[in-house]
């Protein structure tokens, strides 16, 4: 972060740059994005979405000492912090098609309103809980008659693309994503694509020919072009007929091979039932009533029921990780559903998301991002221990870097889960054992107190870091 | 016709393009859209006449109308 504190990742946009100071959190307009802000700030649009929570609230800052801090700023804004950042790499397939289908609308309702986008970032579009919220207010200008969408390269790489890998050919977009930070090229996607995707007018006009023209701009086209000037256009009809053919296919995009009826709502592929469960519910609730966690972290969230039962016992919001594709789609459904404040997020808690992008700050890793006022580990620890053969020592220190206070469970040797990964291979985790446990987790914390909660020895533990 | 339609299109992007945008729109989506823009208009304009003569009808039969999902759904 430099010296006016701005955010790494605003730096694209000329029109403005985030600022982090003290914990509050301004947006800076510059003198070149001063008049767009302020017809569009005139128009009432940004107010009416603020109204609709579709936009994160902003509040023009007058304090003389506040806006010393930024003296090349043309207007000061405020916002709301929100608890937790979280990137389309990190979202389930449910969450990356929502957001999605709200940037479209938000599109539709400004072209309606007389504005336009001037971009598609997927990165624009934050969760509360399970709420897409727009967070780019210097995103808006003028729609003038006739301009093109310029943003649609953009919203097919940033939206489009990833969801069609899941959808057509059944790969999670998270790596893909990550990867490459701005989506999935065009190019590579037409080259994934099935064979019988070119028969498809909205495949066509969205993937295959935006690629195939592309290649076909070399240098001799662009100086025949450079002698002739056209007035070529688009009619605003077309451009608000993109948007909604967009909108109806998106919408109607499913995961490939997923079960219509169980992707259509969440489902506990785990019993949560029985004497055990309820003991754990029982542990969780009571945990989340002593603590009142502003945001509880649940890692290995599962399709979120202990998230939801720390939300009931009275955390005020949950994040949720979990790397299992089916698992977040069926938390992401529960949130929806029961209008939750829980947002379940992608993990490979082995190989979290990193610092990356430009100058390796643009977008920042799991570590800065996901901390909590509380944070659980229910039926986690083994995963990262004997699936990954990370230490004992450095999972449970990992894990009590989240929170200052927190549950965890320890699932030993005899339960039949880790007897089934252990059936195929060496069992090379000698000091993978209860008292191995205890004794890590207090070189870092203070057990508060432990209950076994199943006849093969599954135990929970409640911790306080030390400080 | 390819290279008539990529300079009608390239020359469409620098009369109103790069002025408006701080990304690259990306060439091949400006010839694409200057190509289906006409289609997607006229699709718009039916979809939105089939919604109104869908709420006129459901009104006359007494139904609650949807028209802007119906709308949304062109």
């Amino acid at each position: 972060m430099s010296r006016d504190w701005v955010v790494d990742g605003s730096f694209r946009d000329p029109a403005g740059r985030v600022h982090e100071h003290e914990g509050r959190i301004f947006r800076t307009v510059t003198k070149s994005g001063a008049p767009d802000f302020l017809a569009v700030r005139d128009s009432g649009f940004l107010d009416r979405l603020v109204e609709e929570n579709r936009l994160i609230p902003f509040y023009e800052v007058t304090d003389p000492n506040v806006t010393a801090l930024f003296p090349r700023a043309e207007h000061v804004l405020e916002h709301p912090r929100l608890d937790i950042i979280s990137y389309p790499y990190e979202w389930s397939f449910g969450q990356l098609r929502d957001a999605a289908l709200f940037h479209l609308e938000v599109a539709l309702d400004a072209l309606e309103a007389g504005l336009t986008l001037s971009d598609a970032t997927a990165y624009n579009v934050q969760f509360v809980g399970h709420q897409p919220v727009f967070i780019d207010h210097l995103s808006f200008r003028m729609y003038r008659e006739g301009e093109f969408w310029l943003a649609h390269r953009q919203f097919c790489e940033q939206f489009l693309n990833p969801l069609l890998l899941r959808s057509k050919l059944g790969i999670p977009h998270n790596a893909w994503y990550r990867g490459g930070l701005e989506g999935i090229p065009t190019e590579h996607m037409v080259k994934s694509l099935p064979l019988s995707s070119r028969l498809s007018l909205r495949m066509n006009a969205h993937v295959i020919l935006p690629a195939r023209f592309q290649r076909g701009i070399h240098s001799d086209a662009l100086r025949q072009i450079e002698k002739k000037t056209g007035t070529k256009q688009l009619p605003k009809r077309g451009y608000e007929g993109l948007l909604r053919q967009l909108h109806s296919w998106i919408k109607a995009m499913r995961p490939k091979g997923a079960n219509p009826s169980v992707w259509a709502t969440y489902a506990d592929n785990n019993t949560y039932s029985g004497q055990e469960t309820e003991q754990k519910r029982a542990i969780v609730s009571e945990f989340s009533t002593a603590n009142t966690p502003r945001v509880i972290l649940d890692l290995g969230c599962n399709s979120g029921f202990f998230s939801e039962t720390a939300l009931i016992g009275g955390a005020s919001s949950a994040v949720g990780f979990d790397f299992d594709q089916d698992s977040l789609d069926s938390a992401y459904r529960r949130a929806v559903e029961k209008s939750l404040p829980f947002l379940p997020l992608f993990l490979d808690a082995a190989n979290p998301s990193p610092t990356q992008g430009w100058a390796q700050s643009e977008r920042t890793g799991f570590d800065t991002r996901a901390r909590g006022d509380a944070v659980m580990a229910l039926a986690f620890i083994h995963h990262l221990v004997v699936a990954k053969n990370v230490p004992l020592g450095q999972a449970l220190k990992w894990l009590v870097s989240r929170a200052p206070v927190g549950l965890i469970e320890f699932v030993p040797k005899s339960d039949p889960t880790v007897q089934s990964m252990l059936r195929l291979r060496e069992d090379i985790f000698d000091d993978y054992s209860k008292e191995a446990f205890e004794a890590e987790l207090s070189r870092c914390a203070k057990i508060v107190k432990s209950t076994t909660v199943s006849e093969s020895g599954r135990s929970i533990y409640e911790f306080e870091r030390r400080s | 016709m390819k290279s008539t339609l990529l300079v009608a299109t390239v020359a469409a992007l620098t009369t109103t393009g790069p002025a408006y945008a701080y990304i690259d729109p990306g060439t091949g989506t400006l010839v694409v859209q200057s190509l289906i823009g006409g289609v997607a208009a006229t699709m718009t304009m039916a979809g939105v006449y089939y919604s109104k003569l869908k709420a006129g009808c459901n009104g006359l039969l007494g139904r609650k109308s949807d028209a802007v999902e119906s709308e949304a759904e062109k």
